[in-house]
């Protein structure tokens, strides 16, 4: 075969043009740090990347719901939590109340006050609110459960259930509609009241104090539940956070590059490209027209 | 043997000259298109001349022979080889193809813009997980806003992307009209070289440069579609894009892609990978609208079963034009302008019954956030997240697929492009050698005209003396 000028010309551009091609690609590699910036570079990582980012913001997702469903949860105990002492605290009135051979009238009068400041009390956390909401009625969230002053201590709530997915297909319930748990209570307050201003302490031993057992039963209950709801999500959160963790290994694995590898594709491939841009100016650095004489 | 005539000598000599001198000529020429397109090497074919009369003067000997006449220019050729040339440019025609439609498809994948934070894919779990933050608080309004951003930002994904990708198509059909006028008048231009070269040809006239702007036409034919070349009469040719004729002798035929199509004859070129590319991208096209329409009737229905804050009904999020609907699909203005309206409650089974949901009632929204997971038949039950990465990773599959194709193509067609150079292209080197060879002989030649005179210098001063 003849070295043809356009041979010569056709072949070292074409080895230049490889080879510039091989840099540009790894340069690119290196300076966004991605292994693939478009599908066709690797069809199959870029379905995996496309489904582990889903899954990485769905858990994203899951752990900002779990952490507001923790806290409708811990606000919802905390005050459930004082209605329980208050409770305890009207028992402690009654049982005082049931040996009241000892009690004056004006002890009475002053256990009475304090049962009515008790009523307020409750009355005003079975209205608490959070963010605007109120927490103990249902679905019912602006509506005040219970209208202070009433007498009937009618529950205005529903019994609507508010819930939360805080994992995957994993959805919980996290109020508690009112009335479940502050009819028991307000019926025992409105008794031991009763009976207190009538002096009626044998009902007061026979069935106040039974009452307010019972009350308390019911909020031990709902407060285990709540408990129990809040491990669960904790639970879920750090299985979530143990899942991100190597969902995001996955990713960097099929998404990133290797940056020593990459570093080292670099350099040989740069000292390709000065080979044959060295080759390119060798090859026509001479020609027979500098030997012959004319 | 008759030996020749005084003078012979001095005629053969004339010939060494002018056959040096014209093989020099073309020498010169070679070197002068060395770098000129589609000029392919041309060689002076120096034969010896037929002998010249004798004097019928016999020296004697036993064996009659003839002595030869000096050299002759016989013809200048070209070297060139069509077999080669067929080759080259049916490989030619397959990487323009696998080229047009890889850099197609590149441009397509640049419209979807994955893997990224930006695209559709993300888009659709953004949407979804703003609609799974309603159920902690559905009555609060920033939440509401918060979803219809979301679906609004969906929307204009869907109508961005699939705008990007009318913008692709219809720069590949502007593409292949222009490439359908060029063949067209590449076979203008090739009928027209056939009628020149027929007439030099009846004229014995060697047509060498028309014959290389005619095979460079080919060349650059190649590259837009598939050619097939016959000769014709007196060295015209006729070309053909499969069975559909585009040139016969001197005559051009006007070809429509239509026809070309409708015959199956386009078989490779860049017209062919463009039209491949074409229909690439109306098969994502309609995916997208099957996608956007899923999303949105799918969002509707759920959307239908529910209600608004203030109790209102039966509004859906997403409006869309059917046939077209990635291209349409938007938010409600409705539930743009009042986010309350998003169906997040139910009226079913509240007790007692009323005409607004409790504001708290986020189950509507439960059952929007289970479209996200639900396997659509409209999706080839796959689930809407999972169709859309599908195709993106087919898109990927088939790009790269392409542009290995692409690589390999256009590995083959340098190869026999440089192996064509080498055969048919001109060696300056090789072209000195022989400016050398033929300076010599010219040199020679002219050595030998003078020892001629030399010789009957002799013989005439013998004759008639110096005296």
């Amino acid at each position: 075969m003849q070295v043809t000028d356009s041979y010569l010309t056709s072949f070292l551009s074409s080895a230049v043009n490889n080879s510039s091609n091989a840099l540009d690609k790894v340069q690119q590699e290196l300076s966004t740090g991605l292994a693939i910036s478009q599908p066709s570079d690797n069809p199959v990582g870029t379905n995996q990347i496309l489904n582990l980012n889903d899954s990485l913001s769905n858990i994203a997702q899951y752990q900002t719901d779990g952490t507001s469903a923790s806290n409708y949860l811990s606000y919802t105990d905390s005050q459930l939590q004082s209605v329980q002492n208050l409770v305890t605290q009207a028992r402690t009135i009654a049982v005082a109340a049931a040996s009241s051979g000892t009690e004056s009238t004006q002890d009475l009068a002053a256990d009475s006050t304090q049962i009515a400041s008790i009523i307020t009390q409750v009355t005003n956390l079975a209205n608490s609110q959070l963010t605007g909401n109120y927490i103990f009625s249902g679905t019912q969230t602006s509506t005040q459960p219970y209208t202070p002053g009433d007498t009937t201590y009618t529950y205005n709530g529903n019994s609507g259930a508010i819930t939360s997915t805080v994992g995957p297909s994993t959805q919980v319930q996290i109020n508690t509609p009112g009335s479940q748990v502050f009819a028991p209570i307000f019926t025992a307050l409105q008794s031991l009241q009763t009976d207190i201003t009538s002096g009626n302490t044998s009902n007061i031993s026979t069935v106040d104090i039974g009452n307010f057992d019972a009350a308390n039963n019911t909020l031990d209950q709902v407060r285990a539940n709540i408990g129990s709801t809040l491990d669960q999500i904790t639970n879920i959160a750090s299985n979530l956070s143990t899942a991100t963790g190597d969902l995001q290994n996955q990713l960097s694995s099929v998404q990133d590059v290797d940056i020593a590898t990459v570093y080292t594709q670099l350099q040989t491939d740069q000292n390709v490209y000065q080979a044959s841009l060295e080759a390119t100016a060798e090859t026509f650095k001479y020609s027979l027209a500098d030997f012959i004489s004319p | 043997m008759t030996i020749p005539g005084t003078f012979y000598g001095l005629n053969i000599g004339l010939t060494g000259l002018t056959s040096a001198q014209a093989a020099q000529t073309v020498t010169g020429n070679n070197i002068a298109n060395a770098g000129t397109a589609g000029y392919t090497e041309e060689v002076a074919d120096i034969v010896e001349a037929p002998s010249g009369p004798t004097t019928g003067v016999s020296n004697g000997g036993a064996t009659e022979s003839t002595f030869g006449g000096g050299a002759v220019v016989n013809t200048i050729t070209r070297s060139r080889d069509q077999f080669l040339d067929a080759q080259f440019r049916d490989a030619q025609s397959t990487s323009s193809a696998d080229t047009a439609l890889s850099t197609s498809l590149g441009e397509v994948q640049n419209s979807f813009d994955e893997p990224s934070t930006s695209g559709i894919s993300a888009g659709i779990t953004n949407f979804f997980n703003s609609v799974e933050t309603l159920q902690n608080n559905p009555s609060d309004i920033g939440v509401r806003t918060t979803v219809v951003a979301s679906a609004t930002a969906l929307a204009q994904t869907f109508q961005t992307v699939q705008g990007n990708l009318t913008t692709n198509a219809n720069s590949v059909s502007t593409n292949i009209t222009e490439d359908m006028s060029q063949v067209n008048s590449i076979g203008q231009q090739i009928a027209g070289l056939n009628v020149q070269i027929q007439q030099d040809t009846a004229e014995n006239i060697q047509p060498n440069s028309l014959l290389d702007a005619r095979d460079l036409a080919l060349d650059n034919l190649s590259k837009l579609v598939n050619v097939t070349t016959t000769n014709g009469t007196n060295g015209s040719i006729n070309v053909s894009i499969g069975s559909t004729d585009l040139v016969v002798g001197s005559i051009a035929n006007t070809v429509s892609l239509s026809s070309i199509q409708s015959r199956g004859d386009l078989t490779s070129g860049e017209v062919y990978g463009l039209t491949q590319s074409q229909t690439a991208i109306a098969g994502y096209q309609s995916s997208l609208n099957t996608l956007a329409a899923t999303v949105a009737s799918s969002v509707n229905a759920v959307q239908s079963t529910g209600a608004g804050l203030d109790g209102s009904t039966g509004i859906p999020l997403f409006t869309v034009t059917a046939g077209s609907e990635a291209s349409t699909i938007a938010v409600n203005s409705v539930v743009q302008n009042d986010p309350s309206k998003l169906a997040v409650g139910s009226l079913s089974n509240i007790t007692p019954p009323a005409t607004t949901p409790p504001p708290s009632d986020a189950s509507n929204a439960v059952l929007l956030e289970n479209v996200s997971t639900t396997t659509q038949p409209t999706l080839n039950n796959q689930t809407i997240s999972n169709y859309f990465n599908t195709l993106i990773t087919n898109l990927g599959s088939t790009t790269k697929n392409a542009q290995t194709n692409t690589t390999n193509a256009t590995a083959a067609t340098t190869q026999l492009s440089n192996q064509r150079s080498t055969e048919e292209g001109v060696s300056t080197d090789n072209e000195m050698t022989n400016m050398m060879i033929f300076q010599r002989s010219y040199q020679a030649s002219a050595q030998y005209i003078a020892t001629q005179d030399d010789m009957l210098n002799t013989l005439v001063n013998s004759i008639f003396g110096t005296t």
